[in-house]
């Protein structure tokens, strides 16, 4: 005798050994087959004809499993807004810092302004560079380049940073005052070239959709 | 039978654009999809799902368990504003690609 709750029951554990979550997608794939199951019973099937109809609808576990797999990750879209919420926080808490040190050391007038005006090409910088860096890649058609761009940018922020440091400021003899709006100078390259290396080098897209098994 | 990349690439529009009418739940969807296009846009059921999964994770859709009136449990799904926004978006670019098919026909009975 054909038990039709109880072949749910074993098509749900078939499904769970193929990998799919439970209970959320498992119980609405459940309602699905119990839907499907019921149409094919109003238009004259008896359950045991209807459940494997039913069950051939709604597709093969791992197949189902694969396509939810591919919903684990952000699409490019989420990383990019997420990329920008942290290099934002980056930023701020750079800037205050900035300002913390800039009152700290007693910096003169003309030291200040330099300063300041460090910090305001560095975030004016980043700004455009993160919203108009997007339409400029368009313009690197091949993937290797923009791979060898992106991996340079992020590289170079750092290569910098070590020349400036062991290079170039060895050689003169600054005030604090002078030093830190030296530092503050050679900090926009090395916070800013991370940022072209990131859009360049995220361009992987999530998979596509399938909706057809066939 | 229409190909299966164009089958997929039209399931999100299609999706939005009728829970744009209304909520409602993937059987719903599938059997509306399924008669607007005379059988002939099939999809397989369960594929539908990690879908609609994947709109609602990228905030396109929400989602709310209740009961039908048959006392069954069912999931049903509306639009959020990105969604409203998404649907805009997919319906101005498949007008044009069909503005611009539906020229080139007509340019060849000319």
């Amino acid at each position: 005798m054909f038990d039709v709750e109880q072949s749910i029951a074993d098509w749900r554990k078939q499904m769970l050994v193929a990998g799919i979550q439970t209970p959320v997608p498992l119980d609405e794939l459940e309602s699905h087959l119990r839907e499907e199951i019921e149409r094919q019973m109003k238009s004259g099937m008896n359950e045991q004809k209807a459940f494997p109809i039913a069950v051939e609808r709604i597709g093969a576990g791992n197949l189902l499993k694969t396509e939810f797999k591919k919903n684990g990750g952000m699409d490019k879209a989420q990383r990019r807004k997420a990329a920008g919420y942290f290099y934002s926080v980056i930023l701020g808490c750079y800037t205050l810092a900035v300002t913390c040190a800039m009152f700290k050391y007693n910096l003169s007038p003309n030291e200040w302004l330099s300063g300041v005006a460090a910090q305001t090409t560095l975030l004016g910088l980043a700004y455009l560079i993160w919203h108009l860096a997007p339409s400029w890649l368009l313009l690197i058609t091949s993937r290797r380049t923009q791979s060898a761009v992106g991996l340079i940018g992020g590289i170079s922020g750092a290569i910098w940073f070590s020349i400036f440091a062991n290079l170039i400021l060895p050689r003169f003899d600054f005030t604090t005052g002078q030093l830190m709006v030296a530092i503050l100078w050679a900090m926009v390259p090395t916070l800013v070239l991370p940022t072209t290396a990131f859009l360049l080098l995220d361009k992987s897209e999530n998979q596509p959709s399938v909706i057809t098994s066939s | 039978m229409i190909r299966k990349e164009l089958v997929a690439a039209s399931a999100e529009p299609l999706i939005l654009s009728l829970l744009a009418k209304g909520e409602s739940y993937g059987y719903a969807i599938i059997q509306e999809v399924k008669a607007r296009s005379d059988g002939k846009l099939q999809w397989t059921d369960g594929m539908l799902y990690p879908v609609l999964h994947r709109m609602e994770h990228r905030g396109l859709i929400k989602s709310r368990w209740a009961e039908s009136e048959t006392g069954r449990k069912r999931k049903y799904y509306s639009l959020k504003k990105d969604g409203k926004t998404a649907m805009a978006r997919h319906h101005e670019q498949w007008s044009l690609v069909h503005g611009v098919l539906a020229g080139l026909q007509k340019e060849q009975y000319v």
